[in-house]
């Protein structure tokens, strides 16, 4: 029972990175109006699955024991999950794009130090480090990639409507890619707490973190997709390929590092890279800024919140 | 290659509705020429030719609207293309109509004014030139996006001309010794060749926007 409940857990925090960052796989290509909003939904429910299933248990593994150590309990693990959880219903709420890495981080730090537990500073270190550098490798990336790719697409002597049709189709595959390493990214954070038990098999805790992903992207994904795709700066097509190409490379690569970043920086990462492209003007300051605090208060308020909510349920109910 | 086979299908009967768009608009000059000469036979003869091009661009363009609908093309750009193609058709309906007019009504042009008469309609059908240069730059890449767009602009110069010499054949009409209903249905007629640069400068606009978007 105990079990059910702790995986019913996992799948609502699922639940949230779909709603949350499905539109960070998506934004960019529903936002320049290449795929309708429900097509795109059922290409990332696809790849986020088979994501999770192929390279997500590096994060998992991160997430289970690689920031606490030791076992915890089933309360612990609880009430990490539903902090976490909670932060990101919000700001799916309040419509910013959030992390759920940083929230599922910052709720397992909270609950480590709650239970006393040895925490792997050096460990947290290289998330939080990671958390700055993946957006910003990921800008870079973007930023040549757009260069790069304006001055071939220039040199070119073929029909410009078959080019942007060509451009247009590897955009929609550059979006399968993200929600590929979304999954392989944050299936980990759904349900690495629940690995730290060491109960049920890891490529079941993939699969259901992979699907309750699918079914937040499907069911309230489409809130957060406007601010992606139009909020920071509105995206040609040659622009959301090279967004989504270089958030998916950057998310695929720390994945495979066993690092949990945050979707959401990466895609905003790579957006102010083309942006930087076309000229800073273009970049919507206020957007930015409504994220970077969004992504500072996030880890911090699931620490916290997931500490006194562990200290209190320990002292009034065992 | 196979691949965009659709699509390139679509391109090639772009291709093919322009080159009859400006076959139906030089035909339409023809038989304006032969109206204002007085050969009537030879004008009814070449109307008709050009009501039967415009029936082939059209035909055409439903061929390209079943490709385009039929999966060619991303759906942002689907609409874009097919917008561009009905709007060219618009250019060689402008000239039928045109033809129909002149043919239908039978305006009698007096001798002073044939020459007026003669320059606009030549300087009318003569945008069809730059507006299929700009397309086949646009679709084919034959040239850089700017010459497409120089293309464009040069469309909107020779509407500009036309309206310039609109104003000085309707003044020439209507400053004459021509009956007021004479004077109507001359500038009637008069307005029925400007609308054929009017249909082309929006066919220009069309294309400028498609060009634009897809600069970077």
């Amino acid at each position: 029972m105990i079990i059910l409940i702790l995986l019913g857990a996992g799948a609502y925090v699922g639940w949230n990175i779909g709603a949350n960052d499905a539109a960070n796989c998506v934004g960019t290509t529903v936002g320049c109006g290449l795929i309708s909003y429900k097509r795109a939904v059922i290409l990332v429910s696809v790849f986020v699955i088979a994501g999770s299933l192929v390279d997500g248990d590096h994060v998992m593994k991160t997430i289970g024991k690689g920031i606490v150590s030791q076992q915890l309990d089933y309360l612990a693990i609880f009430v990490a999950l539903l902090c976490s959880g909670g932060f990101v219903t919000l700001a799916t709420f309040y419509r910013i794009p959030t992390s759920t890495s940083q929230a599922i981080v910052g709720g397992v730090l909270g609950i480590g130090l709650a239970t006393g537990a040895q925490i792997q500073y050096s460990k947290l270190i290289i998330i939080a480090e990671s958390w700055i550098l993946c957006p910003i490798l990921v800008m870079g990336l973007a930023y040549g990639l757009y260069f790069l790719l304006t001055m071939f697409i220039k040199r070119l002597r073929v029909g410009t409507l078959l080019v942007q049709n060509a451009l247009g189709w590897l955009a929609v595959m550059s979006a399968c890619y993200v929600s590929y390493s979304m999954g392989a990214n944050n299936a980990g954070n759904a349900v690495g707490p629940i690995a730290n038990l060491g109960i049920v098999h890891p490529q079941i805790l993939l699969g259901i973190g992979g699907v309750s992903i699918a079914i937040g992207a499907l069911t309230y994904g489409k809130k957060v997709a406007d601010t992606v795709g139009k909020g920071i700066t509105p995206l040609d097509i040659p622009g959301a390929f090279v967004a989504q190409m270089s958030s998916a490379f950057g998310m695929h690569l720390f994945s495979i590092l066993g690092i949990p970043v945050s979707t959401s920086s990466a895609i905003v990462g790579a957006v102010v890279g083309v942006g930087l492209v076309k000229g800073a003007k273009s970049i919507s300051k206020k957007t930015i800024l409504t994220i970077l605090v969004g992504w500072v208060l996030t880890p911090s308020l699931a620490a916290v919140t997931a500490f006194f909510l562990y200290k209190f349920l320990k002292g009034f109910f065992i | 290659m196979i691949l965009f086979k659709k699509e390139k299908e679509v391109i090639e009967l772009i291709e093919k509705h322009a080159d009859k768009v400006e076959e139906c608009v030089s035909t339409s000059l023809s038989t304006l020429q032969a109206y204002l000469n007085g050969d009537i036979a030879s004008a009814k003869k070449l109307a008709r030719e050009t009501d039967n091009l415009e029936t082939q661009a059209d035909l055409i363009r439903h061929h390209v609207r079943d490709k385009l609908y039929g999966g060619a093309y991303m759906p942002l750009l689907r609409e874009d293309v097919y917008k561009l193609v009905e709007s060219l058709d618009k250019v060689a309906n402008a000239a039928e109509k045109c033809c129909d007019a002149f043919l239908n009504q039978r305006p009698v042009v007096p001798e002073f004014l044939k020459q007026d008469f003669l320059t606009v309609i030549i300087v009318s059908t003569g945008v069809i030139k730059p507006l299929k240069h700009a397309l086949l730059c646009y679709l084919k890449g034959l040239c850089p996006m700017e010459v497409s767009r120089q293309h464009a602009k040069d469309v909107g110069l020779i509407e500009s001309k036309v309206d310039s010499l609109d104003w000085d054949l309707t003044k020439n009409i209507f400053s004459s010794d021509l009956t007021y209903s004479h004077k109507l249905h001359l500038k009637i007629c008069v307005e029925h060749i400007v609308d054929l640069t009017d249909k082309a400068e929006d066919a220009a606009d069309c294309l400028e926007v498609v060009a634009l978007k897809a600069m970077i």
